[in-house]
């Protein structure tokens, strides 16, 4: 199945060549702006104020201070960006320091984690600790529940109370563990070192999905990242390794003028080939244990790479659609079962994952329509871009086939399953390596970038400040990096704006998570729990335990019910009878928010009635109140 | 250090920590602190050197991956086995890293040189 790659040795210049390394203490003063931008960064977060946010997200309530801090460290990668043959542990240390100042900045500032779903991870979680089996009647999650097992192993071995004890440092800590494979990746598709940091610049000022919080999505993209860096680094065939491949292969190649990749590859052993495939399964088979999703992209790619002959592992993707089978055969079946009839009039149905992923998704108030407007407009910027760098790259004659394959390769998914709206969010995450890589192309000069460029740059580029009065050959390449730091930045800045455009939403004030603590502590196991939309920081324990009911539900009826209706519903639901202790109606601040945000059902005047309702009624109790929230409890009778 | 001494003593001196902060009972942070980097590291560095990858970057890149999709694949066994607790998972995971690094010293010495 596998042919191991040959006669390829590693291309170096002899050591005369060699750019000179300055010394270490002249390389330091470029650590003057970085740490002024963090010191700017640090100042900035006493000011920052969630509470205060508008629909515009986390930009509303950011302090100057944060955006000179962001700009003074684009700059400062730039200069050093210019030089990244000599930089590389200051370009890694900049990149560093983005990461924690981008990705970890709510986390600083709150001290929670935001947003639902992380509390929902927790419950799922706490439920196969205290269970200790895996009951897939209880929702999808189980059906796919290998993330949240060895979360479980993770929580019990720290000795942690719940997994809410990591998921404030989870974004950080995804993002720091995707940049290893990303520099794999990225090296394996050019030989640039400016190309190399430049894609990985842009990965991380453009990642606005904001997708790798404590999830399995998060996870597993760490898989897929690693799975097509080892691929492209260690099978991606070179001189005789196609010898043997089949007539579709040599076609496909021929048609597409794929040529092979002039990276050097490392040294290898015997064992390497195989040590890789073996690899290569385990990761993808924790995938498929993990997430719905992954798995299918994961095969598409490495497919695509074996059709168009960039893999020489040919047998690959049969395995793993064996894999695939396996799992939802033998353990995903129930889920496969009974929503085999909406997943199938999903597929293919383009038509209808275009409304469930643009059409319907713009909507909500004015201010929130900017951002939606924004993100629109930031994804077709990046991928405009990546097409003009992809279309400079082949034009320089340059052998970005894998790039291309694996840039193009999600966009088979769209027409999959319209995933409750969210495949076009998950495309662009899949592509964005690959859309990063054609982008930072683009702004490079011509000339001095390729896979078969030399390794040093030209002597003009000595260390220090852009001068523009030199020769013209200079001020060319002053330019693009000009370039290069004007577009990173509006990056960076358009990815504030859409990643944190949902803050005002997703964050929960100590008050919401001090009355959900409350009810976790007066709610007994069986007891029916009330919203008006499921949108709090619930669930994270007796996941299983408690039913669940909300307004919303009820208005994507047939026949809607009135406010009174509703009431009178939940009233029903939650009176106490023998078996089934009282229920509770819990009232929060980010459920209401979500109405004057997102708009939708149930409206805002359905709201303020409904409460009115309940507040007057006498079947119910106040129990809690504070700012944000306000709990009560269903009275027997 | 060369990887074929640097991984054996990461895993190691890692689990025997985390066994020592375990064993003596103590929580808070420095045990949330071991275990982390045994969970991220350790199932990993001690296999990494049977895949004979002769690239330090490539190694550094596998071991967390490798690392997370091991502990995820013992934990699921062991919880679709119905025998799932912090005993018998902590008890394979350090099985596991032994058994690592017994393969990974008797893999003939001349697979593992390498030129980077």
């Amino acid at each position: 199945m596998v042919s191991a790659p040959t006669g390829v040795q590693p291309t170096l210049l002899p050591a005369k060549d060699r750019p000179r390394r300055p010394p270490i203490l002249e390389q330091m003063r470029f650590l003057v702006l970085p740490i002024a931008a963090v010191a700017l960064w640090a100042s900035s977060l006493p000011g920052i104020h969630f509470g205060a946010m508008n629909d515009l997200g986390l930009v509303s309530v950011l302090p100057w201070q944060t955006w000179v801090a962001f700009a003074v460290l684009t700059l400062s990668f730039v200069l050093c960006w210019r030089r990244a043959d000599r930089m590389a542990w200051l370009l890694l240390v900049h990149v560093l320091l983005l990461i924690v100042m981008l990705y970890e900045l709510p986390a600083f500032v709150t001290h929670e984690p935001i947003g639902p779903i992380v509390f929902r991870h927790t419950g799922i979680t706490e439920n196969l600790i205290r269970t200790g089996a895996v009951n897939t009647r209880i929702d999808a999650y189980f059906s796919w529940p290998g993330f949240f097992m060895g979360l479980a192993a993770l929580v019990k071995l720290a000795g942690v109370p719940n997994a809410l004890s990591f998921a404030i440092w989870a974004t950080v800590a995804f993002n720091l563990l995707y940049l290893p494979p990303l520099l794999l990746l990225t090296r394996a598709l050019t030989r640039d070192p400016r190309l190399r940091w430049g894609a990985i610049w842009v990965f991380y000022a453009a990642n606005w999905i904001n997708q790798d919080y404590l999830a399995p999505q998060a996870f597993t993209y760490l898989f897929y990242l690693t799975i097509l860096a080892l691929l492209l680094t260690y099978l991606q065939p070179r001189g005789t390794d196609l010898s043997g491949a089949g007539r579709l292969v040599r076609r496909s190649r021929a048609l597409l003028r794929v040529r092979d990749p002039d990276i050097p590859m490392p040294a290898v052993s015997r064992w390497t080939a195989p040590g890789i495939v073996a690899l290569v399964i385990i990761l993808y088979t924790v995938s498929v244990t993990s997430h719905q999703l992954m798995p299918f992209v994961i095969l598409f790619s490495v497919a695509a790479l074996v059709a168009t002959g960039q893999c020489s592992a040919r047998g690959l993707p049969l395995l793993m659609a064996v894999i695939l089978a396996v799992w939802f055969i033998f353990v995903a079946h129930s889920y496969i079962s009974g929503h085999i009839a909406q997943l199938l009039e999903q597929f293919g149905n383009v038509s209808q994952a275009a409304s469930a992923n643009v059409t319907s998704r713009i909507g909500g108030s004015a201010l929130h329509l900017i951002v939606i407007r924004e993100r629109l407009l930031l994804t077709g910027g990046l991928w405009l871009l990546a097409l003009v760098g992809g279309i400079r790259r082949f034009r320089g004659g340059y052998a970005d086939y894998a790039a291309a394959t694996l840039g193009l390769a999600p966009l088979l998914l769209f027409g999959l399953q319209a995933y409750g709206g969210e495949m076009l969010l998950r495309i662009y995450f899949f592509m964005l390596p690959f859309a990063a890589f054609f982008a930072a192309a683009a702004l490079l000069p011509g000339r001095v970038s390729g896979t078969a460029a030399p390794s040093r740059l030209p002597t003009a580029h000595r260390p220090g400040f852009p001068s523009l009065r030199v020769g013209s050959g200079t001020l060319r390449v002053d330019l693009s990096a000009v370039t290069f730091g004007l577009i990173a930045a509006i990056l960076l800045g358009g990815c504030i704006l859409a990643r944190y455009g949902n803050e005002r939403l997703d964050y929960f004030p100590p008050d919401e998570l001090a009355a959900t603590r409350f009810l976790y502590e007066h709610a007994q196991p069986g007891s029916t729990l009330a919203v008006e939309r499921q949108y709090l920081p619930w669930k994270y324990r007796g996941y299983e335990q408690y039913q669940y009911l909300s307004v919303e539900s009820m208005l994507g009826e047939k026949h809607p019910a009135s406010p009174a209706q509703a009431l009178g519903r939940i009233s029903q639901a939650l009176r106490p009878t023998a078996g089934h202790p009282a229920g509770f109606v819990i009232l929060t601040r980010s459920q209401r928010v979500y109405a004057e945000m997102l708009g939708g059902v149930p409206s805002q005047n359905y709201l303020n009635e409904f409460e009115r309702l309940l507040r007057g009624s006498p079947k119910f109790r106040l129990v809690y109140s504070s700012p944000d929230a306000q709990i009560y409890l269903r009275l027997p009778g | 250090m060369h990887s074929r001494l640097l991984w054996p003593a990461v895993v190691l001196i890692s689990g025997d920590a985390l066994l020592i902060v375990m064993a003596t009972g103590a929580g808070g942070l420095w045990r949330a602190v071991f275990a982390l980097w045994f969970v991220l590291i350790c199932p990993g560095a001690s296999l990494v050197s049977v895949l004979g990858l002769r690239d330090r970057l490539t190694e550094l890149v596998v071991i967390a991956p490798l690392s997370l999709a091991l502990v995820t694949l013992t934990s699921s066994g062991l919880f679709y086995g119905h025998v799932w607790s912090l005993k018998n998972e902590f008890v394979l995971l350090l099985g596991l890293c032994t058994g690592g690094l017994i393969w990974s010293y008797f893999v003939p010495r001349g697979d593992l040189k390498g030129d980077s």
